[in-house]
């Protein structure tokens, strides 16, 4: 075995032993293992760190979407639950029974029909007249912000009944004329005075009147979207 | 003083030390790579447990909006009668009622003076155009209503209501000739004038008392 005289500085006072060669090559070959294992070991943590990042994050997301999954099917089923009952409910109140019409007819057909047209009106009047007997000349819908009978934009109203204004001329004495209006205030249809002329004598008056009536769009509901993290099923119940 | 003495060759004790530290080292980097490997893996897994889940809930998702699909027509059926019926007792409540004030006015009015023209907004502020035999009736027209259902004739009175002037703030804005009279001092004079809150209240309590008595209830 050959010696290097190398004198190593002494170490807290222990003496020093004088490093051969192979003593040497196994202080390289241990440095060597150090810097394969450090290295390799560090590139395996970052590289394993990013994945697990990576890895992580796709956790939160898909434990976000299994939160908000289960929301949606506890709504859900709340809803087809709820629509069940609702769709009994809307049978009996779509059933006449004895009556004339049913109570689902009376409040949307009849009190805030979907179109802003004459029609269901023209069938009103049709009524006044031969209760009342006042003589109706013309009737005619002045403008509004759609055309005549255009079918409005199902759920543009915002659960807002929209107003179009009707005129309409009607000719007879006063006993006669206040029964009209009675009747039209006390109508199912909710008409809201406007203007109103008049000529005429006692015996034979002659009114020239505006009204202000309402229909309502087909409603159509909209869905509403909550972050997750805003989203508190507590408040909700 | 002591003496030490090295009883182990030097290469010996070397590869004692490089043992002892490579196994540490070993260890160190077992447990870093084993505990890479292994939060993988519980990642890995636990990703994969999740989208299974998310794939069974979307499968339950869409069965649920197939369902909701198909009672699309209840739910708008169900929405339109609610917001009819909340939005026809909201208009019948703010409806303006003209046949009531009609009749009120016509007591009002003094004989020789006729409405010709009005106009109510929702407040019940009441812009007319009434006619006039003369000059003298359109003064008198201001102090009729100002006195109407104040006490002072017992004829001219609303019954039922408490005794107060139910019209005011009467304003005569502008008079003209009535051309189309047959007394050629005839005068046309636009007039505005404020209902009072609780005849309009009453109006409203009798209209719906008739409605009530019409429907039978």
């Amino acid at each position: 075995m050959a010696t290097k005289s190398t004198t190593p500085k002494p170490k807290g006072g222990a003496p020093a032993v004088p490093q051969t060669s192979l003593s040497q090559a196994m202080q390289a070959s241990m440095r060597k293992f150090m810097i394969i294992a450090i290295s390799a070991t560090v590139l395996i943590a970052g590289v394993g760190g990013y994945f697990i990042w990576v890895l992580a994050n796709q956790n939160i997301t898909a434990a976000n979407e299994v939160t908000a999954q289960g929301y949606y099917i506890d709504l859900a089923t709340q809803k087809v639950k709820t629509l069940e009952e609702t769709e009994k409910k809307l049978t009996e109140l779509n059933d006449k029974g004895t009556k004339l019409v049913s109570d689902y007819e009376l409040a949307t057909n009849r009190a805030l029909p979907d179109a802003n047209d004459l029609g269901g009106i023209l069938t009103m009047f049709q009524k006044l007249e031969s209760n009342s007997l006042v003589k109706i000349d013309s009737i005619s819908k002045l403008s509004s912000g759609l055309a005549l009978g255009a079918a409005p934009t199902a759920g543009a109203s915002g659960g807002k009944a929209l107003p179009f204004q009707v005129s309409f001329k009607a000719t007879g004495s006063y006993d006669q004329i206040l029964k009209m209006l009675r009747a039209l205030e006390t109508s199912t249809r909710v008409f809201d005075f406007s203007t109103l002329k008049i000529s005429g004598t006692a015996q034979s008056i002659t009114l020239d009147m505006a009204y202000q009536v309402y229909y309502l769009p087909k409603q159509v509901p909209t869905d509403t979207k909550v972050p997750i993290s805003e989203y508190k099923p507590e408040a909700k119940k | 003083m002591s003496v030490r003495i090295n009883l182990l060759p030097e290469a010996r004790l070397i590869k004692l030390r490089n043992q002892q530290t490579k196994r540490v080292v070993t260890i160190v980097c077992s447990v870093v790579v084993g505990g890479t490997v292994a939060a993988l893996i519980v990642l890995i897994v636990l990703l994969g447990a999740r989208n299974i889940q998310k794939a069974n809930n979307a499968k339950k998702q869409q069965t649920l909006v197939d369902q909701l699909d198909a009672k699309k027509s209840v739910e708008e059926s169900a929405l339109t009668f609610n917001t009819a019926l909340s939005e026809s007792v909201r208009l019948s409540k703010s409806r303006i009622l003209i046949s009531q004030l009609f009749d009120r006015l016509t007591e009002a009015l003094p004989k020789n003076v006729r409405l010709t023209d009005i106009t109510v907004d929702p407040t019940y502020k009441i812009k007319a155009s009434v006619s006039a035999p003369d000059y003298n009736t359109v003064d008198l027209f201001g102090n009729a209503l100002k006195t109407y259902n104040t006490g002072e004739d017992p004829k001219r009175n609303i019954p039922g209501l408490a005794r107060k002037s139910v019209f005011t703030d009467i304003r005569v804005d502008a008079v003209s000739s009535n051309k189309g009279a047959t007394n050629s001092n005839g005068k046309i004079f636009d007039v505005t004038f404020q209902v009072d809150k609780d005849l309009v209240q009453k109006f409203r309590d009798d209209n719906k008392a008739g409605t009530e008595v019409k429907n039978g209830n």
